[in-house]
């Protein structure tokens, strides 16, 4: 037999720690039960009230910047995508107001700058590095084939060790390494190509200001 | 008109020139090498050394030409693809249609 309770149930669901935008981060400093396992913390169990109620606030802080920045972008002539928001950690204050309202943006915008090192100036460095190899391949390949028109192949052994091993290298490795320069270069090719697409697809910067404007100035 | 600012990128010319040297190499290296083995009478040491760069470079030169003309034929498709789909999104959304970017990061 269980004991009717004399007080209104609390649903777990409500529980702030499992609404949209509860961020673990921003509760710590305000309520030190948000450290435990919501699943067997009595805090979300247990209907009874605690002295310290568990991340309450959060979600309301990212609701009020939400609806303000929603506000922003309604009354921002230029539009653009809504971006996703979350209260600055530690900005609430103790009645769930934060008291910086201002908040982080984490949207991946194409448009907006990058916090860290830019990811398209590794990729770069990267495509450098492969295009170098490619040249140091087609450089040896064209040496090597040079090597075979321009020695007598009538002529007979020379003595010379290194040169012959020139010669047997030429033979032997040239060709193959000619191929794979062309090889790389191809593939190297199509990557710059499906990337500057992709770049047109976003449209906004570079070659694509140039494709834009003039789809822009034709129609 | 799209076609056009498709091929006009520099990766697809490019490509389309290493695949131009791949064809006329091919054909260039096998006219070669028919014409060192019935065509050449060896008279003197230079005709001789003639003869058998005619008939080493198609085996050296060969795959190098023949990996130039499939790479080409497999990388121009899709270079060409991939802008035309672009230029297409472009298009659109110049005309006021979605946004190609999928739905808004907000959004439930």
């Amino acid at each position: 037999m269980t004991e009717p309770a004399s007080h209104p149930e609390f649903d777990p669901r409500y529980d702030a720690r499992f609404q949209r935008g509860w961020k673990a981060a921003s509760v710590e400093s305000t309520s030190p039960a948000a450290d435990a396992d919501p699943e067997t913390t009595d805090a979300v169990v247990d209907p009874e009230p605690s002295d310290a109620p568990p991340a309450a606030p959060a979600p309301v802080t990212a609701r009020i910047g939400a609806t303000a920045d929603r506000a922003g972008a309604a009354s921002d002539p230029a539009g653009g995508p809504e971006p996703a928001v979350a209260p600055r950690a530690g900005s609430a204050s103790a009645g769930g107001v934060p008291a910086d309202p201002t908040p982080i943006r984490e949207t991946d915008d194409p448009g907006a700058p990058p916090a860290g090192p830019e990811p398209d100036a590794v990729l770069r460095v990267a495509l450098g590095i492969a295009w170098g190899v490619v040249a140091v391949a087609l450089g040896v390949g064209a040496w090597s084939v040079w090597m075979i028109v321009s020695i007598d192949p009538f002529a007979g052994p020379t003595g010379i060790r290194g040169e012959e091993s020139a010669r047997m290298f030429a033979y032997l490795v040239g060709p193959a390494v000619l191929t794979a320069g062309v090889l790389g270069a191809i593939v190297l090719l199509v990557v710059e190509g499906v990337r500057r697409a992709a770049r047109i697809g976003i449209g906004d910067r570079g070659v694509l200001d140039r494709d834009a404007a003039g789809a822009g100035s034709r129609r | 008109m799209r076609w056009v600012r498709a091929v006009l990128a520099p990766s697809v010319l490019l490509l389309l020139a290493v695949g131009i040297v791949g064809v006329v190499g091919v054909q260039m290296l096998l006219s070669w090498s028919v014409e060192a083995q019935f065509g050449i009478p060896v008279d003197d040491p230079e005709t001789q050394r003639r003869s058998y760069l005619m008939s080493i470079l198609p085996n050296v030169l060969a795959p190098t030409a023949a990996v130039a003309v499939v790479g080409a034929a497999l990388g121009l498709p899709l270079v060409i693809g991939a802008r035309l789909a672009a230029l297409a999104r472009l298009d659109a959304r110049m005309r006021g249609g979605p946004r190609p970017e999928g739905p808004s990061p907000t959004a439930p």
